[in-house]
């Protein structure tokens, strides 16, 4: 599903060059959960952004289903996420103005999908988020926990082929957590293909693989199914 | 889409109290004044709207070339220019032919009413569509006798009576007979009428001298108004070559007026007549097209600052919207839609600002209604579902036009560098943009306010300015036609009544009356002021005589022998001293010779906007039209009661009409519109000025948000409070700094350019204009100190725990 070559990214500031990725080439198959890991400043948040098409290489190649995405334009890039890609964010980005039913029907707004239908949808994800009951309250009314459930659900409520969550659990309690990472595991064994950053060996072993990074390189591959 | 856009912006509106009330209210106030200029533009382009082929429809008017090398325009023409059009050229299919001299009191058994009109010929009726509610339209105005009435002159006259066929008489025209009368028109029209009498009486009342010699006089472009309706494909610019023509035929050999040289024709079609250029003797009550200008700048003005605000508030709210813009684009929203959500936002404030801006309007045309402006023009503010439609387009408009830069500006956020925190460095790379709004502001509200200094100055100048005679403790009062010596003679013996005088105009307004004077019968004329007084006028001025004397008490009333002129126009006859003139003969009107037997001191007799100019007082009777009394002081109120009394004795047709001599002098700046040219500067300085420091407020509160975390830092490193102020407020007060460094010289060029107006002015010295850029400044200073000082005093702790 994703294949990446030697990909490489800076940071440029007057002065300074930093380099993010280094050459970093891996693989992910449909129906992986593979988990990234390494020290803070490592690049596995950029490697993160550049499969979500938020950001940019500045040389290498991305294969997403095969097609070279790397050069691909802002619009190009809008339309591929939002028919293939769920963000889950370790700090929600819930929307504030909006309600728990509208956060999550925004991505399905975006897709052109029609009122009816798009109740429909958010209702069946909700529902299967248990969050249903909470779905006129505003973001700053739920608890952590809820709120990543609920962008959870947001993520998902378009049925993406692959989920990228960048450390889904950092703003929450183990036992929160603990749900929220059964509930990515519950995804992916219907088939969605998840990538997680995280800090946390013990949210890593819910993955199928694990790979850890150190300057924008991958050191190490564990492969825990 | 739309539903999450109206969901986002008024939960957004509610979220953020402040930056809402900033924005709605700026909004607000400038929408309010755009609505108000609406309804005025609304208004005064209703005007003769209903007329068929209109397009079609020009009115030919007179271009007077002048000796001096200037000219002026009028609305009106020469009576044969019409009739040579009609019976030498083809482009016509109709002419209408107007004559102005129909003036005066309606009399009707014992019913006496004063009306107005004119005379017409029966193509009136083909061109211009105004109905008949009784009456035939193709022969009503035929015959001489022909008379048209309005309803409401109709029932001024007859009452309840049924008009047609009944004779009405005019003072000096003679009787006519009602063979029509008009569907009551709600429509406007520039056409000024309550009575339409035959345009065939004329001949006759020439003759008899009723009115000034019209029919054949080509110098005559004063008293009449000629209408084409031209053939459909004729052509504007070749119909005015043939009015030219006209022009140089009839010209070539004539005796002109003494201060023409000659005259242009040219057309003017009837859908520009109302609003249009300022013309003399224009009919009507349009406001001209340079007034509704001048409005519409002052309210685009108005609207740009509070757009302006609008872009800036919500590029500064960007820092807080950022997460969110980036979260819909990582969820798939395209820029596009971004931008539009953007701009939908901009148009819901709008028109929640509307709603409120509709209330302030409400405040602003009661106020407005009190201006001279509004009451001359006859401006009506009434509301339609048309005026609805344009206020909500205007709010839409209004909402597009602010969000064009923060939509754009927005949606260009990229998700990566919004959803990390990236932001603050691009956020100040667009600072540069946005402090150069924030100087215009503050530049355009100095200079207003500046303007509004100059303006009450001059006027507050001109109010106490000593005109160089008594213009305490005397009445004016209009005859309105009476008998001067009668009611001199009834008014005499009221007690506080120390004199009574009288004169043609009223002294010290912009009426003005003019002569051709020379020394020498042979002599080339010159343009004279005058002013037809008898002794105890110019006694009641307590005018001093440089040489001579006043008139003799026992002059002849229908003959004139002697002339009074001031010091101003001894140059003009050449004499080198005021006793020098005495007794010399000057002849006045071409050959009414004159003695002069009195000089005055020079003094102001017009307002200040003119100098003293030559004058002349002459003794003509005939002439006069205002009483003017001597009153003992404190006694005014004894005796207007008394002169209510015995005017509607003597004169119960006319209502008495009365002022203060020094009212009228004050009053006739107001009814120039210099006191409501103050009245609206004074508002729109009030809103520039308020939308300025709203603006600077949240420009500041944007700053303080970025650099919050680097007071904390200071703050912990052992600045202070003053420090941090300090460091917070120096670049707004430069911004506030150039602003009116800017607009002090711009003000001290629009203050001059004003008072140009004036021949005699206050100096447009510096401190008045700076007085306008402390004014501007401290206000700015409240605004910005009321956010640096509170973020000063915040607790730093607080502020770099939570970053």
């Amino acid at each position: 599903m994703i294949n990446i070559t030697n990909l490489e990214k800076y940071y440029r500031t007057e002065e300074v060059e930093t380099v993010a990725l280094n050459k970093l080439s891996i693989t992910v198959k449909e129906g992986e959960f593979v988990a990234i890991m390494g020290p803070s400043g490592c690049g596995k948040s950029t490697l993160l952004n550049i499969l979500g098409l938020l950001d940019d290489p500045d040389n290498g190649s991305y294969l997403f289903n095969g097609t070279e995405v790397a050069k691909y334009n802002e619009r190009k890039r809008a339309d591929l996420r939002k028919r293939n890609i769920g963000f889950v964010f370790q700090s929600f980005n819930l929307i504030d103005e909006l309600t728990v039913f509208e956060n999550v029907e925004l991505p399905l707004i975006y897709t052109g999908i029609k009122g009816p239908e798009r109740k429909k949808r958010v209702e069946d994800v909700l529902d299967k988020m248990q969050i249903m009951h909470r779905r006129n309250h505003f973001p700053q009314q739920l608890s952590g926990g809820q709120q990543q459930r609920v962008a959870v659900a947001r993520a998902v409520v378009n049925n993406p082929k692959l989920i990228l969550a960048d450390e889904p659990t950092g703003n929450l309690d183990s036992s929160n957590g603990n749900e929220v990472m059964q509930l990515l595991t519950d995804l992916n064994e219907q088939g969605t293909t998840i990538i997680m950053v995280t800090h946390s060996e013990h949210d890593a072993k819910y993955s199928h693989r694990i790979i850890r990074m150190l300057d924008g390189q991958t050191v190490t591959e564990n492969i825990l199914v | 889409m739309l539903k999450n856009i109206l969901l986002t912006s008024i939960r957004n509106i509610f979220r953020n109290p402040l930056f809402s009330f900033i924005n709605v209210f700026g909004l607000a106030v400038s929408m309010s004044l755009g609505l108000l200029i609406i309804l005025i533009i609304k208004d005064q382009y209703s005007f003769d709207n209903f007329h068929k082929d209109s397009d079609r429809i020009f009115r030919v008017n007179t271009k007077a070339l002048r000796t001096d090398g200037g000219s002026e325009n009028y609305a009106s023409a020469p009576f044969p220019l019409g009739i040579s059009i009609k019976d030498g050229y083809s482009f016509a299919e109709n002419i209408v032919l107007i004559n102005n001299q129909l003036n005066g009191d309606a009399v009707y058994r014992n019913v006496i009413v004063p009306v107005h009109g004119f005379f017409a010929d029966s193509s009136f009726l083909k061109v211009f569509n105004f109905k008949l509610e009784k009456g035939n339209p193709s022969t009503v105005l035929n015959d001489p006798d022909g008379l048209i009435l309005t309803t409401d002159a109709a029932k001024k006259i007859f009452g309840n009576e049924d008009p047609m066929g009944k004779v009405v008489k005019f003072d000096g025209y003679g009787e006519f007979t009602v063979k029509g009368v008009f569907e009551k028109l709600s429509a406007k029209t520039h056409l000024d009428f309550e009575i339409i009498a035959s345009l065939g009486a004329l001949p006759l009342l020439e003759k008899q001298g009723a009115i000034k010699q019209t029919l054949n006089n080509w110098n005559n472009y004063y008293s009449n108004y000629v209408y084409i309706k031209i053939k459909k494909g004729e052509n504007e610019k070749e119909i005015n070559a043939a009015l030219a023509q006209i022009s140089r035929k009839h010209y070539a050999e004539r005796k002109l007026e003494t201060r023409d040289k000659g005259y242009e024709f040219y057309l003017h079609s009837l859908k520009k007549i109302s609003p249009g250029p300022i013309l003399s003797n224009s009919m009507g009550k349009a406001l001209p097209v340079v007034i509704l200008l001048f409005l519409g700048i002052l309210a685009f003005t108005i609207l740009l600052m509070a757009g302006l605000n609008y872009t800036n508030l919500m590029i500064a709210k960007s820092l807080k919207r950022s997460r969110e813009i980036g979260v819909r684009k990582v969820l798939g929203a395209t820029r596009w839609q971004i931008f539009l959500q953007f701009i939908g936002e901009s148009v819901i404030f709008a028109l929640v600002s509307l709603a409120a801006s509709y209330l302030i309007l409400q405040f602003l045309k009661t106020a407005l209604l009190q201006l001279h402006l509004v009451q001359e023009f006859s401006i009506d503010l009434t509301e339609d579902k048309w005026v609805y439609i344009y206020f909500i387009l205007f709010a839409i408009s209004i909402g597009i036009f602010a969000g064009l830069l923060p939509a754009g500006y927005l949606s260009g956020f990229k998700p990566i560098v919004v959803l990390k925190n990236m932001m603050s460095k691009k956020g100040s790379e667009r600072q540069l943009l946005r402090k150069g709004l924030m100087v215009v502001q503050f530049t355009i509200s100095m200079v207003f306010i500046a303007t509004v200094f100059v303006i009450f100055f001059q006027m507050r100048y001109l109010m106490q300015v000593d005109y160089g005679i008594n213009d305490k403790n005397i009445l004016n009062v209009n005859l309105s036609g009476n008998d001067y010596k009668k009611l001199s003679v009834e008014l005499g013996s009221v007690a506080g009544v120390q004199q009574i005088g009288f004169v043609s105009h009223r002294l010290g307004t912009f009426q003005d009356y003019s002569d051709n004077y020379k020394l020498k019968i042979s002599d080339a004329p010159f343009v004279m002021r005058d002013f037809r007084a008898d002794p105890n006028f110019i006694s009641n001025l307590k005018l001093r005589f440089a040489a001579g004397r006043n008139f003799a008490t026992d002059l002849p009333d229908d003959r004139e022998t002697e002339v009074i002129i001031n010091e101003k126009a001894l140059g003009y006859f050449n004499f080198k001293t005021a006793d020098e003139a005495i007794g010399q003969q000057i002849y006045a009107s071409d050959s009414i010779a004159l003695s002069i037997v009195g000089v005055v001191n020079d003094f102001h007799f017009r307002p200040m906007n003119y100098e003293i100019g030559p004058l002349a007082f002459r003794y003509r009777p005939a002439d006069f039209q205002h009483m003017s009394i001597a009153f003992e002081p404190g006694s005014n109120d004894k005796i207007i009661k008394a002169l209510s009394s015995i005017w509607k004795k003597a004169d119960p047709v006319h209502q008495l009409e009365y002022n203060l001599m020094r009212q009228d002098i004050d009053d006739a700046y107001e009814s120039s519109g210099f006191t409501d040219i103050l009245k609206i500067m004074e508002y729109v300085s009030f809103l520039s000025i308020i939308i300025a420091c709203l603006g600077m407020l949240g420009m500041v509160m944007y700053n303080t948000q970025l650099r919050i975390k680097e007071v904390s830092i200071r703050k912990v490193m052992g600045a202070g409070v003053k420090d941090v102020t300090l460091l917070l407020s120096r670049s707004f007060i430069w911004l506030i700094g150039i602003g009116v460094a800017i607009g002090i010289p711009l003000s001290y060029l629009l203050g001059n350019l004003i008072l140009q107006n004036f021949a005699y002015k206050i100096s447009c010295g510096i401190w008045l204009i700076s007085a306008g850029g402390v004014i501007t400044a401290l206000l700015g200073l409240i605004a910005i100190c009321s956010q640096t000082i509170k973020a000063a005093l915040a607790n730093p702790v607080k502020n770099l725990r939570t970053e």
